[in-house]
């Protein structure tokens, strides 16, 4: 079992999960009375809002991990999730945006939960562009860690906008379960899997990068103390 | 609303699309994984290196921000 995890043999676990979420998706699904078709963009938007809710949460436990113990490591994860959180919030609302032209005729309205993760994205792009403009390590990650918790408090508004105000945007998951088809939620649980799949791999590849370069600044650093420029 | 056999045609071309792009992703996140892994363990090797020779070497504690790029001597 370590040996798989060593060699990375559990990413081959994602190859049948993401074909058969794309199946499901595309093939398997009935249509939407009311939408036909269209409605199969909302599998993969679920997933991809899923991925984003993990990704941000990862993120304000690992910055809220950096204030507390000021071990670099923390940061690592925190800037590795906030990068894929992002680039999923795009998907959220290019996907979102295809399916409200299609439902709605408009492609953007200033509704509620449409507003709220406009905002979201806003504040993660702040965050990332906060992360380049420091040289400085602990003050880049102790920075940009009050950043990310603050920017966190949007994520539970993003989930709730939708039962606080008045939204046009439907309401899936209910509290007497989720709100359509059963082939369709079969479909949008595999959707969800598959994606947190893609977002545990991209995961580890970021970690392992900025890891390596943390470790190479860290020798360069010592090399030049040693020797002198 | 019920699908026309052209529009389930399109349907399957869809699938057949984002499988393709999904399979050209996979392999190239394949390669990332290795390459990675085999970073990690170069990086490994250089800072144990580093690190019996420099006993305060740390990857996880915040190294100096700049370090300075002139000999102090020739300022």
């Amino acid at each position: 079992m370590a040996k798989i995890f060593r060699h990375d043999g559990w990413y081959w676990l994602l190859l049948p999960t993401m074909l058969l979420a794309l199946y499901m998706d595309f093939i398997w699904t009935p249509d939407d009375r009311v939408l036909g078709a269209s409605q199969r963009i909302f599998y993969f938007h679920m997933g991809a809002a899923l991925v984003v809710a993990l990704a941000f949460s990862v993120t304000a436990a690992a910055s809220a991990g950096y204030l507390l113990t000021r071990n670099l490591a923390w940061d690592v994860w925190a800037a590795a999730s906030a990068e894929i959180g992002t680039v999923f919030t795009s998907m959220v609302m290019l996907s979102g945006t295809l399916w409200g032209r299609a439902a709605w005729g408009v492609w953007w309205t200033w509704d509620p939960r449409l507003t709220a993760t406009l905002i979201l994205w806003v504040l993660f792009a702040g965050y990332l562009l906060l992360r380049e403009s420091s040289d400085n390590p602990a003050r880049r990650a102790a920075y940009s860690a009050v950043l990310a918790l603050v920017a966190f408090a949007d994520v539970p508004v993003d989930y709730m906008a939708i039962r606080w105000w008045h939204s046009i945007h439907p309401v899936v998951i209910t509290a007497h379960g989720v709100n359509m088809d059963p082939r369709m939620a079969d479909a949008m649980v595999v959707s969800m899997i598959a994606l947190t799949g893609l977002f545990l791999a991209w995961m580890v590849i970021r970690i392992r990068f900025l890891h390596a370069e943390m470790g190479i600044a860290a020798v360069k650093n010592a090399v030049r103390t040693r020797t002198g420029p | 609303m019920m699908m026309t056999a052209q529009e389930k045609m399109y349907l399957a071309f869809l699938f057949l699309a984002y499988t393709g792009l999904f399979l050209i992703m996979f392999g190239f996140m394949f390669k990332m994984l290795r390459k990675s892994r085999q970073l990690t363990h170069d990086v490994k090797m250089l800072t144990d290196e580093w690190s019996a020779r420099e006993p305060g070497l740390s990857v996880t504690e915040p190294s100096p921000p700049v370090v300075p790029n002139v000999r102090g001597r020739e300022l």
